[in-house]
């Protein structure tokens, strides 16, 4: 048992530090992720609050007026109307149409309650970029990206099993933590924030690795289905329940009234909000109408769905949440990994749990270090690699946070009316990372966590106050007071930025101290290995 | 001649012997774990009497851990060569059980 743990200890040592890095990035951005939308809204300050969707038979009615007459000759139409976790929190409408040269062209449009265009605003990547950002990254094609997002999660769930088996006494150690004595305080802070979120920490990588299966495991359809040039149609139809879309007869007939048909739909969901309608062929004879629920409302990723015939409004067929076989198991965890179902309370538990795995990470990378340098003998010098991770680390861990707060702070300073403004806003997040992993390789490692986490903290926490100097969405208009409403969704971000910052603070506060007293407990250890005895501390 | 005590002193000081580095595991419990993974996790789920559409979905949701299992492996044995010959031995025996099942039975 004793050899398993050491190879375990040994594999977890190499996993963890091979793709740490990319791993930390990809905590960070996916646990911002969970408030992607209110980070959307956050950054687009002159945009009118969400609709209100209490009727939404009006709401739908008016988009597809709208969505009919902007393209009458469209192949579909799309309509949402927003939920709390939507993209867009207006009423929104989309539609393709086929060229003459066969390309198909996409348009779409978001709505008022009122039916009025809601304006454009700035120009933004928002929280979706760094949603996006945290599994297809930045710079590299998405489905590259999706590859190695599969690899490293692949490379995390190993790392927790042999992280798991490593551990001797996993009870004992989530009550232990010893502060204040260097290696042994980085090996209690990885144990105890790795145990306390151990269930997150399985649910998200395995989730995250079930997502990219169907790119990463292609073998297991060759295996079902043989080699064909059909594969990825007959899968697409028989393994994921897509459908091609069904051939236009030319014959116009008017599209029936939707009104009836979302009441219906309404009826036959209960509880569940109707948030979606797509029409397919509109204006002809084989129009389809599909009037859908909401993927916020279950925990599965899945959506009920009831389909009508598009001219006489006829119910063709009703596709409830799928509850069976392997689907549902995927749909649980791929719904668990997205948490659209969560409520604020739980949102905000994903979210610290995500950071904890961040900081799980980060304590991981910094103990190596810690280790190989207390294996350092007197007169010893540190292998090249030890002294680049070391100050790499400083420029990832910190840098990184440094870089997604200077994303905010672009989209509240580069000039609104800029040319390709969102990704420039993107430019400055990986701008200022290379400037940070420079800064860090540059100044001495301790000196470089003590600079970049007081840098971390001050621009997190001046985020609120850029705010107020830049838009009226500050909290002190935000913050729901006696009397006032409110809007949590825009004040949270402000308080979170505000409460890391005060983080980030705490944690310069204890490097400058360290700073301070550079290596007493070194210096003490290496007199001992060189046989003198170590000066008697002083009484206070 | 060392006495026992010295030899156990000697051995403390110099710790036990290093592990060397792990390319030649990592390699093995990627590329032929992956083959592994794939025909392993196939082949059961085919021989499940279920329908194909179902057997992949069933196959996207072990395969990962199969694959982990495998990755393991490739660090738990004795040796990287150990750790190829068992991987590719499962895999090779999983890769003729699939083939037979698709080529005799499905056929």
């Amino acid at each position: 048992m004793n050899a398993l743990r050491q190879s375990m200890s040994w594999m977890h040592t190499w996993t963890g530090l091979l793709l740490g890095w990319v791993l930390f990035f990809m905590f960070l951005t996916g646990s911002a992720a969970y408030y992607d939308t209110e980070i959307d809204r956050w950054m687009k300050p002159e945009l009118p609050p969400m609709v209100d969707v209490s009727d939404p038979v009006p709401l739908f009615q008016l988009a597809l007026d709208h969505a009919k007459e902007a393209a009458p000759e469209a192949d579909n139409y799309f309509i949402r109307i927003p939920t709390s976790r939507s993209y867009s929190p207006y009423v929104t409408a989309r539609w393709s149409m086929t060229l003459p040269d066969g390309k198909r062209e996409f348009d779409n449009v978001a709505l008022l309650a009122d039916g009025s265009v809601v304006p454009e605003g700035r120009d933004t990547g928002g929280g979706q970029a760094l949603y996006r950002m945290h599994w297809a990254f930045h710079y590299i094609p998405a489905s590259l990206g999706e590859i190695f997002a599969g690899f490293a999660a692949f490379f995390m769930l190993a790392a927790i099993v042999s992280g798991i088996i490593t551990h001797k006494k996993i009870f004992t150690d989530f009550f232990t933590l010893r502060l204040g004595k260097g290696q042994r305080s980085w090996l209690d802070s990885h144990n105890i924030i790795s145990v306390m979120s151990l269930p997150y920490q399985i649910m998200i990588t395995f989730s995250g690795l079930i997502f990219v299966a169907s790119t990463f495991f292609i073998p297991i359809f060759l295996a079902q289905y043989g080699v064909s040039n059909d594969l990825v149609k007959t899968v697409s139809e028989e393994v994921f329940g897509f459908s091609e879309s069904v051939a236009r007869t030319g014959e116009p007939v008017e599209l029936t009234d939707i009104a009836p048909l979302i009441a219906e739909t309404q009826a036959i969901l209960g509880n569940e909000p109707v948030t979606r309608l797509s029409i397919e062929n509109p204006g002809d004879a084989t129009a389809i109408i599909h009037v859908q629920g909401s993927f916020s409302e279950s925990i599965l990723r899945d959506i009920s769905s009831v389909r009508f015939d598009g001219a006489s409004g006829e119910l063709q067929s009703i596709s409830p949440r799928t509850f069976e076989g392997s689907m549902t198991v995927i749909d649980t965890f791929e719904g668990l990994h997205e948490a659209l179902f969560a409520g604020p309370v739980l949102r905000m538990l994903f979210f610290i749990s995500g950071l904890m795995g961040g900081a799980m990470i980060a304590t991981g990378l910094v103990l190596w270090t810690k280790k190989r340098r207390q294996k350092l003998k007197v007169g010893d010098k540190a292998e090249r690699n030890l002294i680049i991770i070391e100050r790499m680390n400083v420029g990832v861990i910190a840098g990184l946070s440094i870089a997604i707060a200077s994303y905010f702070w672009a989209n509240r300073l580069l000039p609104l009316d800029m040319a390709n403004r969102a990704d420039w806003e993107l430019h400055s997040l990986f701008l200022v990372w290379l400037v940070t992993l420079i800064h860090s390789l540059a100044r001495p490692p301790q000196r470089a966590w003590t600079e970049q986490l007081i840098c971390a903290a001050v621009i997190f926490a001046a985020i609120p106050l850029l705010n107020a100097f830049t838009t009226s969405i500050h909290l002190g208009n935000t913050l729901p007071l006696p009397g006032r409403p409110g809007d949590w969704a825009l004040a949270g971000v402000d308080l979170w930025m505000l409460l890391i910052g005060l983080t980030f603070g705490y944690a310069a506060r204890i490097s400058m101290k360290k700073q301070a007293a550079p290596g007493d407990k070194i210096r003490t250890r290496r007199k001992k290995q060189a046989g003198e005895t170590p000066a008697p501390v002083p009484a206070e | 001649m060392l006495k026992p005590a010295e030899v156990s002193a000697q051995k403390k000081k110099k710790g036990p012997a290093a592990k060397p580095r792990p390319w030649g595991r990592l390699l093995v419990g990627i590329f032929p774990g992956y083959i592994a993974a794939s025909f392993i996790t196939s082949a059961f789920t085919a021989l499940l009497p279920i329908h194909r559409s179902e057997a992949s979905l069933l196959g996207l949701l072990l395969v990962g851990l199969v694959f982990v299992a495998l990755f393991v492996y490739a660090f738990a044995a004795p040796s990287w060569k150990r750790a190829l010959r068992d991987i590719s031995l499962f895999g090779l025996i999983s890769a003729a059980l699939l083939f037979l099942i698709k080529g005799v039975f499905d056929g």
